[in-house]
């Protein structure tokens, strides 16, 4: 298992940085990479309970996940787990992530600890492999 | 095989690796339902099945780099606010 952890200053308050990280339309508005677009969704951080996000970018390509928002602390915390599902819809390992602001000198700070991964060495190597392969075999049926 | 089917002789013709290795290779695709196989007589003809491809590619995402460009996003959705 290993844990991811980032950290981002934003010039707002606390306050709206929770209201950000939270709320469904404000959450709805940066959930996920760039060029790629929100599916079905309930992205309500607000409340205890289910939560789910569907995916899709470019060539058909769609990821879903889900859990359950498991903690809340405004304007400070909010928890929840999450795991990807597959291709079969089928979820799969379960992680942890906790949101938490922290107040600075001109703005406020969010850390995203995104805990209990599986052994991201073996996933990288796992999907490395994989590119790399089908990288080879694309060239090899150019 | 990117742009169509190809016949069998025509992969090992391309490849850098010996027929049987081609074959061995295929089979292990075919397995995995990543290509499929049409014979005509004594041809084989391969080709992709994207769907399978897809579902490959789409399953997961690294972590660090879905919350990076979260933030990203974040960080353009102030910016705007503040304007």
């Amino acid at each position: 298992m290993t844990d991811a952890r980032l950290e981002r200053d934003f010039p707002v308050t606390p306050d709206r940085l929770y209201a950000a990280v939270t709320n469904p339309a404000d959450l709805s508005r940066w959930w996920g990479p760039e060029g790629m677009t929100l599916g079905a969704h309930t992205l309500e951080f607000t409340k205890l309970g289910a939560w789910h996000s569907v995916i899709h970018g470019d060539e058909g390509r769609t990821m879903k996940m889900s859990g359950q928002v498991t903690s809340l602390d405004p304007p400070k915390s909010v928890g929840f787990t999450w795991a990807w599902h597959d291709e079969n819809d089928a979820r799969g390992h379960e992680s942890h992530v906790t949101f938490t602001i922290v107040e600075t000198a001109d703005g406020a700070k969010l850390i995203i600890d995104h805990r209990d991964l599986q052994d991201e060495d073996q996933a990288q190597g796992h999907s490395r492999g994989w590119t790399s392969t089908l990288n080879c075999l694309a060239a090899l049926f150019e | 095989m990117g742009e169509g089917e190809l016949a069998a002789g025509d992969l090992v013709s391309d490849a850098k690796i010996s027929g049987p290795a081609i074959s061995r290779h295929l089979k292990v695709l075919r397995t995995a339902g990543l290509i499929q196989q049409r014979a005509d007589g004594t041809k084989r003809f391969y080709s992709v099945r994207p769907e399978a491809m897809r579902a490959i590619a789409g399953w997961t995402m690294d972590h660090k780099a879905f919350w990076h460009a979260g933030l990203d996003r974040l960080d353009a959705l102030f910016a705007e606010e503040n304007e």
